[in-house]
């Protein structure tokens, strides 16, 4: 059986991936809203609406249901600046958000390619995609629900209540940055390790 | 002390060569330890010393393990 070994094709395509990430997530998520702001085009909002309708159809046969789960995708023609700004916070996390993950990632592959896996840098990159991936989620979620409550107030004129829907991925997610926080625990020690074992006569 | 904290054994391994006329080198070849490692541990640069090397080191010089390393006041160090 071939031996399974993460070689040089595999530290490069992780480092495209991740290199992508780091330019190619701010670019679309903050990138694209603006340059539709600066065109003049409509803001496009995918809204989250509380009512729940049941969906009838001819076209569903007996004993098929379909339900609205709350989605809905709102368009202001003439949105208003501050209405815009409001839409584009929960992807300016997510950008900021990218960086913190991708670069510290690209930083912790390049010292595992050399060798050094245990140390004390890798142990703080590990730390900081950890505490992005566990804090970033939540913000993006308040930011979203802000901006949700003003598309709605704005497109149905009338007060709405700062709702949000958080997936079962985000929880995944946080789980992630909490196991990534163990992990660095782990090479913490790794790290402590190697030091004891360098200094060891 | 914390173990966190850095350590403050200082090796006496200088001293007691001297005292033996021995060198660095002879005291290596003599109990089978690398030239660079004794230097480590001489240059206080060794964090730990395995029981092994330690029984040769203490052998070789026909010393104790407590002349060999001293725990010096932090005010020393």
């Amino acid at each position: 059986m071939a031996r399974l070994d993460f070689d040089r094709w595999d530290y490069a395509a992780t480092k495209l991936l991740l290199l992508v990430g780091l330019l190619g997530v701010p670019l679309v998520v903050v990138g694209l809203p603006l340059a539709a702001w600066a065109g003049g085009d409509a803001l496009v909002w995918p809204a989250v609406l509380e009512e729940q309708a049941r969906v009838t159809s001819p076209a569903l046969r007996d004993g098929a249901s379909a339900a609205w789960d709350g989605g809905a995708e709102v368009t202001l023609a003439d949105a208003s600046g501050t209405l815009w700004l409001l839409t584009l916070l929960p992807a300016l996390v997510v950008a900021a958000a990218a960086p913190l993950v991708t670069g510290p990632l690209l930083g912790l592959v390049r010292t595992i390619q050399r060798g050094e896996s245990f140390s004390d840098a890798a142990v703080r990159r590990l730390r900081v995609v950890g505490l992005t991936l566990l804090l970033a989620p939540w913000a993006h979620h308040a930011l979203t629900g802000i901006a949700n409550a003003a598309v709605l107030e704005e497109a149905f004129g009338q007060e709405f209540w700062f709702s949000v829907v958080i997936p079962a991925g985000t929880l995944a997610i946080s789980a992630l940055g909490l196991a990534l926080g163990a992990v660095a625990e782990a090479f913490r020690q790794g790290a402590r390790l190697r030091d004891d074992v360098e200094g060891l006569v | 002390m914390p173990v966190e904290e850095p350590h403050r054994v200082q090796c006496r391994l200088d001293e007691l060569l001297a005292e033996r006329g021995l060198t660095v080198t002879a005291l290596a070849e003599r109990i089978g330890v690398t030239v660079v490692n004794i230097s480590v541990l001489k240059n206080q640069r060794a964090k730990a010393v395995r029981f092994s090397t330690l029984t040769a080191l203490c052998d070789a010089l026909e010393c104790q393990p407590g002349d060999l390393f001293a725990v010096v006041t932090p005010e020393c160090t």
